[in-house]
């Protein structure tokens, strides 16, 4: 069950509009190592884990990239909202304006639609475990590289405190890595 | 959203994210009895903080986790994306 | 047939037995990953937290581009 708390979990400041770099960040928003993909993954992956810290942290984790969905989301919306026309054109995203004005919608940087292809519910929990420390490496490399094309110092700040929690992910991803392998192995003998 | 209104909303968010991380870091390593004596503080000074907000200015989670006295304050704007920081 | 195999702290040669001894690389086992566990030290305050992405000093990795000439 979910409810929701009405603040973001990152003080998120954008310099002013900016379209171009708006363009590029909806990749964490609908793409393929992006916030959405990140929290259905864990989300639907959690039902069929054998132990109860893997269930917790593939709960939690899950929500938490929920939040950051929120997070580029508001950059997104805030660096597109009094952008002139003439801006928005210019940054290449007259394609996407047609279609969505300047409401968020689920697409990559080069505005291809989110799709469940990116992510995977395999069952074995060692693989699924493989899978999740494979997206917080590949979201933190995109972060990386919306920092190099940040030329916004305050937006930069949200993508560096969202690619430290991909950091912080990957660890507890491997640590419950550890636990799964330990319970398999008790398994064997009992 | 004024000065004073600003600056215990971030007071929450610090105190929250706080909780978060040893959420989960206490998910993986339960018994880690120091981990979970910060986590109960850095939640019981969350809950004061939250209370003293929502007394102030409506209810910040709602299906019933807090109560909205007098009015329905739950729909009042900002909404977090158009929160200026 | 003999077949030689060279671990860190065994050598296992087979010659015609169905004699198969386990690779340990000082307890480590083949093809899988290790992540070290951490072990909770010290914290910063909530604010430092926020601002760094984790409250736990140790975890914090900042981002260090590389220079591009």
């Amino acid at each position: 069950m979910w409810i929701y708390e009405k603040k973001l979990e990152y003080p998120v400041r954008v310099g002013g509009p900016n379209p171009h770099l708006a363009k590029v960040i909806i990749t964490q928003y609908g793409g393929p190592d992006g916030e959405l993909a990140a929290s259905l993954r864990y989300l639907t992956q959690r039902y069929t884990m054998p132990i109860p810290q893997a269930k917790a942290v593939l709960t939690d984790i899950g929500t938490e990239e929920l939040a950051h969905m929120e997070i580029v989301a508001t950059l997104v919306y805030n660096l597109i909202k009094d952008a002139p026309l003439e801006e928005i054109k210019r940054a290449g995203l007259d394609g996407y304006y047609a279609d969505h004005d300047r409401a968020l919608y689920f697409v990559n940087a080069s505005g291809a639609p989110w799709t469940a292809t990116y992510i995977q519910s395999k069952g074995d929990p060692v693989t699924d475990l493989y899978e999740n420390m494979a997206a917080e490496q590949k979201a933190r490399s995109t972060y990386e590289y919306l920092i190099q094309l940040s030329d916004d110092p305050d937006v930069s700040d949200t993508l560096k405190f969202l690619r430290e929690r991909e950091v912080v992910h990957f660890q507890r991803f491997g640590e419950t890595l550890n636990l799964v392998h330990e319970y398999l192995e008790r398994k064997k003998y009992y | 959203m004024d000065g004073q209104r600003l600056s215990l909303l971030k007071k929450i968010m610090a105190l929250e994210f706080t909780c978060i991380d040893f959420n989960l870091y206490l998910d993986t390593n339960p018994e880690d009895y120091r981990a979970l004596a910060e986590y109960n503080a850095a939640s019981e000074a969350l809950l004061a903080a939250k209370k003293e907000y929502e007394n102030l200015y409506g209810p910040l989670t709602n299906y019933g986790s807090t109560p909205s006295p007098q009015a329905w304050r739950w729909i009042d704007e900002p909404w977090p994306w158009e929160t200026t920081f | 047939m003999a077949s030689e195999q060279m671990g860190k702290s065994e050598v296992t040669r087979s010659s015609g037995e169905n004699k198969f001894e386990k690779q340990s690389f000082g307890g480590y086992e083949l093809a899988r990953a290790y992540v070290p566990w951490q072990r909770y030290t010290n914290r910063w305050d909530p604010m430092e937290g926020l601002a760094r992405g984790t409250i736990f000093p140790e975890l914090f990795q900042p981002y260090q581009p590389r220079q591009t000439p």
